[in-house]
């Protein structure tokens, strides 16, 4: 078990990353690879709810600040995910965690395309429905690609589940 | 006790917020640089070399062409300068005020679209620690490409011209002739034409130095419809295809004042 500090260390630097990755990737139909939401859904999935709150709204504010809009769009999608994710958690069943990842990233990613539409942002040449679709394409294998890979790195830092 | 402890913290949630809302996007833009800046450098320094190597007799008869190029453009530099001299005596002569002053900067584009991908805002690689300030005119050879929205010390945000909320006093050119027209470019359409003019297909739309904002000059695209009566039916818009190809953009320039 790790120390909190560096856990809460490891998450920024990770947070850090995937904004980065995330503004770097190119737009496929005017959507980007949602890598700070997956990191937040995955945060969400094995930490108690205030932690992966506090989370999701500083990965929000990041995220913002980062999208050259005004804050607030990424910053009340967050934490609305990462209640979401925990209530899907809930339903019983076995799925595995790539299949948790896939269906939870899409899921975010379609909240996503209509959040940003509800804001009345700009979208580009693409329409909604073209968005949303080309969201659950990105978002679906990257997902389930990261939940794989992610407890691994989670596992190094000390960040169990709860 | 939990109720003044729930208090506090959403008084401090509260303050997180708004010391982001007033500083976090610079903040933010500055936490990515070092990554975005050493992606940009390694693209560039890595894998752009790796990919010359494979086409490098290609490279050698654009070589060769490019050299031509170069002598034809210090040719007409030297011409420029010497029109330039010409043109600031006779300024002076008649005492006319520059319509701008100023050098543009060179800036590499670290990504585009923001976090969102919301396809009209780049993020560059230059900031207040080079000179740039909020609200400076960003162009590139083909035309103009947008406007800086904000500045940190080591990255700029630039809001594109294709954004609905940015303006653009503009003029029309026919065929490098004389302005037949002045109106307002916003998102993609000119706006504010008079009722009676009639403009040929392609007409070209220059920036027109008006507002001081845009120098002068800057080619903002072609027209690529025939102009129509707007709402009002007391002027006439039209629709602009841009001159710049925003996707393919990997460096630019920004204007500084001096």
């Amino acid at each position: 078990m790790k120390s909190k500090a560096v856990q809460i260390a490891a998450l920024v630097l990770g947070l850090v990353a995937a904004a980065s990755m995330q503004d770097l990737s190119p737009a496929a139909m005017g959507v980007k690879p949602p890598l700070v939401a997956i990191v937040v859904l995955f945060v969400a999935l094995r930490m108690p709810t205030p932690f992966s709150l506090a989370t999701a709204f500083v990965a929000g504010l990041f995220v913002d600040a980062l999208s050259g809009r005004p804050t607030f769009c990424a910053t009340s999608l967050m934490p609305l995910l990462a209640l979401g994710v925990r209530l899907y958690r809930e339903i019983p069943g076995e799925r595995s965690i790539a299949a948790v990842g896939a269906v939870a990233a899409s899921l975010g990613a379609v909240l996503g395309e209509a959040w940003i539409a509800v804001f009345g942002f700009a979208t580009g040449d693409a329409g909604l429905f073209v968005r949303m679709c080309a969201a659950t394409c990105i978002a679906a294998p990257i997902g389930a690609m990261l939940f794989a890979l992610l407890p691994h790195l989670a596992k190094c830092i000390g960040l169990e589940d709860e | 006790m939990k109720a003044k402890t729930g208090i506090v913290s959403a008084l401090l949630v509260l303050g997180v917020f708004a010391i982001w809302v007033a500083v976090g996007r610079k903040t933010a833009a500055e936490v990515v640089f070092p990554v975005e800046n050493g992606a940009c450098w390694f693209s560039r320094r890595v894998v752009h070399p790796l990919k010359e190597a494979m086409v490098r007799p290609r490279l050698a008869a654009e070589n060769r062409r490019l050299l031509e190029q170069n002598a034809h453009l210090r040719m007409a530099l030297a011409d420029r300068d010497a029109l330039k001299a010409e043109n600031a005596r006779l300024r002076r002569a008649l005492e006319f005020s520059e319509r701008s002053r100023g050098e543009w900067i060179a800036a590499p584009v670290l990504s585009r679209g923001g976090t969102l991908g919301l396809g009209d805002v780049l993020r560059l690689g230059k900031g207040s620690s080079a000179g740039i300030r909020k609200g400076a005119a960003v162009a590139v050879p083909e035309g103009l490409v947008g406007r800086v929205s904000e500045v940190s010390p080591h990255t700029a945000e630039v809001r594109l011209i294709t954004d609905p909320e940015i303006k653009v006093a503009c003029e029309v050119e026919t065929d490098g002739g004389p302005v037949a027209a002045f109106c307002i470019f916003s998102g993609g359409r000119i706006m504010h034409l008079k009722r009676d003019l009639v403009l040929p297909p392609r007409a070209k739309i220059i920036t027109s130095g008006l507002g001081e904002v845009y120098p002068r000059g800057i080619t903002v695209g072609f027209l690529a419809q025939e102009t129509h009566e707007d709402e009002t039916q007391l002027e006439q818009e039209g629709v602009v295809a841009p001159a710049v190809d925003f996707p393919a953009l990997e460096d630019v320039f920004i204007h500084r004042e001096e």
